[in-house]
């Protein structure tokens, strides 16, 4: 160590290695760091401390979230409750977390047919053939051709007669399969419909809106998400 | 049938039962399904145990999923698995009877969605430590120093994964008793303060940067001497 600038390795004193990782140290002392090997292998040490110390002390004063989970679930012993309490109140980090755990859990429709352990296949809407409906015009019925995995679908929105009255949407499977057909609206049943052997299903009398299908097809729901009847 | 007459049925006649009943989505009922949660969580009966998992372990996937966890499968099904063991342990044999906590099975599926998102959050966690160590680990890199030659990466896998970090908590709770050091590393680890700005913060306890920087420097050297230099494991510098 002979050129470590004008400071003796002794004069290093507490707070100049962090004050030089911060680049806040006059140049001569900057010098004697950079070049002096006991201050250099000082320097790593504290680094690594201080990657530790930062990585283990932060939110070390949090619950756990599981803590924050039994909070949420009122099954913690009301001593602990209340020492949760009054941590939240002092920590957004955990009262941001409290808030995702707490947030109403209503299930969407397509969760309940998971809960049902049923394999859900979301239906993809295949692009109309190149002659499509646009030339069309009046009381002609809309096509649609979806598909998910093995199954093919063909649905028709067949529009009133007259103004004012109710669509009809008639369905085929590509292959006739057994099973039921539902209609949901705003994921409440409406109504239900068997797949006859050809393939077919229907439903009638039905006012303009936006519906869900679900076929029961085997282990698997097939389901069409917002099947606009009579709408644009 | 009513909730009365369960306890005398069959696992395979309640387990079917939930199928049929969940497609219905009758969420609000004591039916089979709560029937098969109260088997396994009031009587620790462990094949009505595996019927609950086998019935709600794809439901619990697509929680995960809808949070934005990652589509890799293996890892999602790890979690999946420890949703699972989260709402069997924190359940099991505490709440008896069941439904003076849980009324009915759709209270029972809200909280095991609530398991599943502490569970994320419990890795959001992790993650933040890691890329606390990388940020560290990548500034000393900058300054040149000896360190980082087994690739970041590595050195804050081993770091996060090994038991250093409690013994860092352990050791900060036993050694630093003195107010101010406690507040220094407060602010500095927990909030991420510089030592600038936690002297313009609380002028009252620093007059300078440098005051603030010699408190934390004197807690990082004591440490040092107990948790680097004591020959195990954590003696490894950050280099090695
Ligand atoms: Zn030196
Ligand atoms: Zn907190």
């Amino acid at each position: 160590m002979t050129d470590q600038g004008d400071f003796e390795h002794t004069g290093i004193g507490e707070g100049d290695l962090l004050a030089y990782l911060d680049g806040d140290v006059a140049p001569a002392l900057a010098r004697h760091i950079a070049h002096c090997v006991l201050c250099q292998r000082d320097l790593v040490a504290l680094t690594a401390l201080d990657a530790r110390f930062s990585a283990a002390l932060l939110r070390a004063d949090c619950p756990s979230a599981e803590t924050l989970l039994e909070y949420t679930a009122s099954l913690l012993a009301p001593q602990i409750a209340r020492q949760v309490d009054t941590h939240l109140a002092a920590c957004a980090d955990c009262r941001a977390e409290f808030a995702l755990i707490a947030a109403p859990a209503a299930l969407s429709l397509a969760e309940r047919v998971m809960q049902s352990g049923r394999n859900l296949l979301r239906a993809v809407l295949l692009p109309p053939p190149l002659l499509a409906t646009s030339t069309l015009r009046g009381a002609a019925p809309v096509r649609h051709h979806y598909t998910a995995e093995k199954y093919e679908i063909l649905l028709s929105i067949v529009p009133p007669l007259a103004p004012g009255g109710t669509f009809t949407v008639e369905g085929q499977l590509g292959d006739a399969v057994p099973g039921e057909v539902r209609l949901l609206r705003d994921e409440l049943l409406l109504r239900s419909d068997i797949i006859d052997d050809l393939g077919f299903f229907a439903f009638d009398a039905l006012a303009p809106g936006v519906y869900t299908l679900q076929l029961q097809l085997g282990n698997s729901v097939m389901q069409v998400d917002a099947l606009s009847v009579g709408e644009a | 049938m009513s909730i009365a007459d369960m306890p005398h049925f069959s696992l395979e006649q309640v387990a079917a039962g939930c199928r049929a009943e969940a497609e219905r989505s009758r969420s609000t009922e004591l039916g089979y399904c709560f029937e098969l949660f109260r088997r396994a969580l009031e009587q620790l009966d462990q094949a009505a145990w595996q019927a609950v998992v086998a019935q709600y372990q794809r439901l619990i996937l697509r929680w995960l999923h809808g949070v934005g966890l990652s589509t890799d499968d293996t890892l999602a099904e790890d979690v999946a698995h420890e949703v699972i063991e989260r709402f069997w342990r924190t359940l099991a044999g505490r709440c008896t009877p069941l439904t003076a906590r849980f009324p009915h099975v759709g209270a029972l599926l809200k909280y095991m969605r609530q398991c599943a998102v502490t569970t994320v959050l419990d890795r959001r966690r992790s993650e933040r430590q890691r890329e606390r160590l990388l940020e560290q680990a990548q500034h000393a890199y900058q300054l040149d120093l000896p360190v980082a030659t087994a690739g970041e990466d590595d050195i804050v896998e081993r770091i996060a994964r090994s038991e250093q970090l409690h013994r860092v908590r352990a050791w900060v709770k036993a050694e630093v008793g003195d107010p101010l050091e406690q507040l220094v590393l407060r602010l500095s680890y927990s909030d991420d303060l510089s030592p600038a700005e936690i002297a313009s913060r609380y002028p009252e306890h620093f007059a300078d940067a440098a005051l603030v920087r010699q408190i934390k420097e004197r807690v990082l050297r004591r440490a040092r001497r107990a948790l680097l230099d004591s020959g195990t494991d954590a003696a490894e510098p950050l280099s090695d």
